[in-house]
């Protein structure tokens, strides 16, 4: 059982690569398109995460701080936290009393002074507060509506919404193009690879109907073909992932990352993801390819 | 055992292939089917191996219920009837050994039991020695031969020839005839569909006649000298 199990599989697989090879034409625009559109999509995803790593370090960008009336009482401050944390897309509350506020004041004037800090305690001029840090993809609109409408005893908050409305439309605007590109690509791959597999199952449709009278199974039938779109995939994947990888080093790393101000993530912590989405993506589009091609002979030859 | 039951064949709307058609071949019988162009005996085939499903009626082709038979059942059920088609059907890129191993490739066959196969194959249809001749290379006759050793090499309980002596000299369908009449003699059902009534008077066996979708005449072997 196992030996006939190996030698299909050895058939099929000499089949595929004699379908790849005799249609190279087509089996190289597949590979081509495929890994472009692979190489694409990474390049995004890459400078997606770098701009958000970036970004996320921008002073103000993310954070709004919450400030509590003044002489607002333990027992209120704490309902005040529980309500800010209970807001979605919140992703952390920090508590800052007034007095670390005075402390940090004077210490950012250079006022070091027990005696000041001790002068002021009892009258200390600034208010309670919490800094909220939100999730980069959060609605900024909707925490400030939920904070006028859901948290007592706010005084008033500051959001820096001019560099946040900036970024977040620069954002937009980059995953709007990305998706739109991705998609086309993706569109396009799979017509490409459907063609592909039609021509080999198109060379071969006396083989095919000849096999169906003698009993071989669809999915023997099949097989060759789904190595085919598989191979394709794979070989496509791992292309795309070492041009990511120079792309990556050269572009990102050597020219864009000599600028101290800018952080670029090393590629090692982005590897494994890459390496996941190219294979499992490129594995998907070839036996799509090939499933719709194949799905289509049948109708047609029904 | 091969039983029609009532089978009704329309194509379309008014081409009526087969009308309420019944009949039952057994296990080991060599049976020729004659009849007119248009009769339905290609149909019948086709309907044998699930190639077309019937308007109506029940099939029963070596213990598959054709009709109601699972779509992972099918291989299986074509497994059990080689067909040996009247344009023989050969890869012309492939020589006759490579041939007559694709049948077994196709349903998972170990290469090794492959090679031991094609050669007892090539022996009992006569072409020893011509394993690595092209089609090409053999006339019209020894092409029909190795049509036979394909149609022969998943071991079915049943073989069916469309038209094999069509368009070929009375010597080599004399010849074909012996070699389908010795294939019966290995405990297989033949069913042989043929216009050649020389073949037919010679071999002595029964012989269904149908027309226009129905059967006409169906007359057991050896008996055939007394009832015409
Ligand atoms: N796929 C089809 N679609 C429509 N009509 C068909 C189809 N196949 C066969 N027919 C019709 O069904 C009838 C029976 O055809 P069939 O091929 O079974 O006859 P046959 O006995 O094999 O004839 P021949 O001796 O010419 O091979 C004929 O009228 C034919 O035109
Ligand atoms: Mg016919």
């Amino acid at each position: 059982m196992r030996k006939t199990k190996s030698i299909k599989l050895g058939y099929s697989l000499k089949l595929a690569l004699n379908g790849l090879f005799k249609n190279r034409v087509m089996t190289f625009s597949s590979v081509l398109v495929l890994f472009s559109c692979l190489v694409i999509m990474g390049s995004f995803l890459l400078v997606a995460v770098n701009v958000n790593e970036n970004v996320n370090k921008i002073d103000g960008y993310n954070k709004i701080v919450v400030f509590a009336e003044k002489d607002t009482n333990d027992y209120d401050l704490e309902l005040m936290r529980e309500a800010l944390e209970r807001i979605d897309g919140v992703e952390s509350v920090v508590f800052k009393s007034n007095e670390e506020a005075l402390e940090e004041q004077l210490s950012e004037y250079n006022l070091q002074s027990e005696f000041l800090l001790e002068m002021y305690r009892d009258d200390n001029p600034l208010k309670d507060s919490f800094v909220l840090t939100y999730e980069p993809n959060a609605s900024v609109e909707t925490i400030k509506l939920h904070i006028d409408n859901t948290v007592d005893h706010v005084a008033k908050y500051n959001i820096n919404m001019d560099v946040v409305t900036q970024i977040n439309g620069l954002k937009n605007a980059f995953a709007i193009i990305a998706s739109w590109l991705m998609i086309l690509l993706f569109v396009v791959s799979i017509f490409v690879i459907i063609n592909t597999v039609k021509l080999s199952v198109y060379a071969r449709r006396d083989e095919i109907a000849l096999m169906r009278y003698i009993g071989a199974t669809d999915l023997f039938i099949s097989l060759p073909y789904l190595i085919e779109g598989l191979i394709i995939g794979i070989v496509s994947a791992a292309l795309a992932f070492g041009a990511q990888f120079l792309l990556y080093k050269y572009l990102m790393l050597d020219l864009i990352g000599r600028y101290d101000i800018i952080t670029i993530i090393p590629f090692a912590e982005l590897r494994n993801i890459i390496i996941l989405g190219f294979t499992v993506i490129g594995i998907a589009m070839g036996f799509t390819g090939s499933i719709i091609s194949l799905k289509k002979y049948n109708k047609e030859n029904a | 055992m091969i039983k029609f039951t009532n089978v009704s064949k329309t194509y379309g709307d008014n081409t009526h292939a087969l009308r309420n058609l019944t009949l039952e071949i057994k296990d080991g019988e060599f049976v020729f089917i004659v009849g007119p162009n248009g009769a339905g005996k290609t149909t019948l085939t086709k309907l044998m191996l699930h190639e077309e499903l019937p308007t109506s009626g029940k099939i029963e082709v070596n213990g598959y219920d054709v009709v109601n038979i699972k779509k992972r059942h099918i291989p299986h059920l074509r497994r059990t009837v080689g067909v040996v088609f009247q344009d023989f059907r050969l890869f012309e890129k492939m020589t006759v050994f490579d041939n007559i191993a694709f049948a077994m490739h196709v349903v998972g066959t170990p290469k090794r039991v492959i090679k031991k196969k094609v050669h007892t194959l090539l022996k009992l249809v006569e072409l020893e020695g011509k394993g690595g001749s092209y089609p090409y290379m053999l006339s019209g006759g020894e092409q029909r031969r190795v049509a036979l050793a394909r149609a022969l090499a998943n071991n079915p309980d049943t073989i069916i020839a469309d038209e094999p002596t069509s368009n070929s000299d009375k010597n080599s369908s004399e010849h074909l005839m012996r070699l389908l009449a010795k294939v019966q003699e290995h405990n297989k059902t033949v069913i042989v569909i043929t216009h050649d009534l020389s073949a037919v008077k010679r071999l002595d066996k029964r012989v269904i006649t149908l027309a226009d979708g129905a059967v006409i005449s169906d007359i057991p072997g050896g008996d055939n000298d007394e009832e015409n």
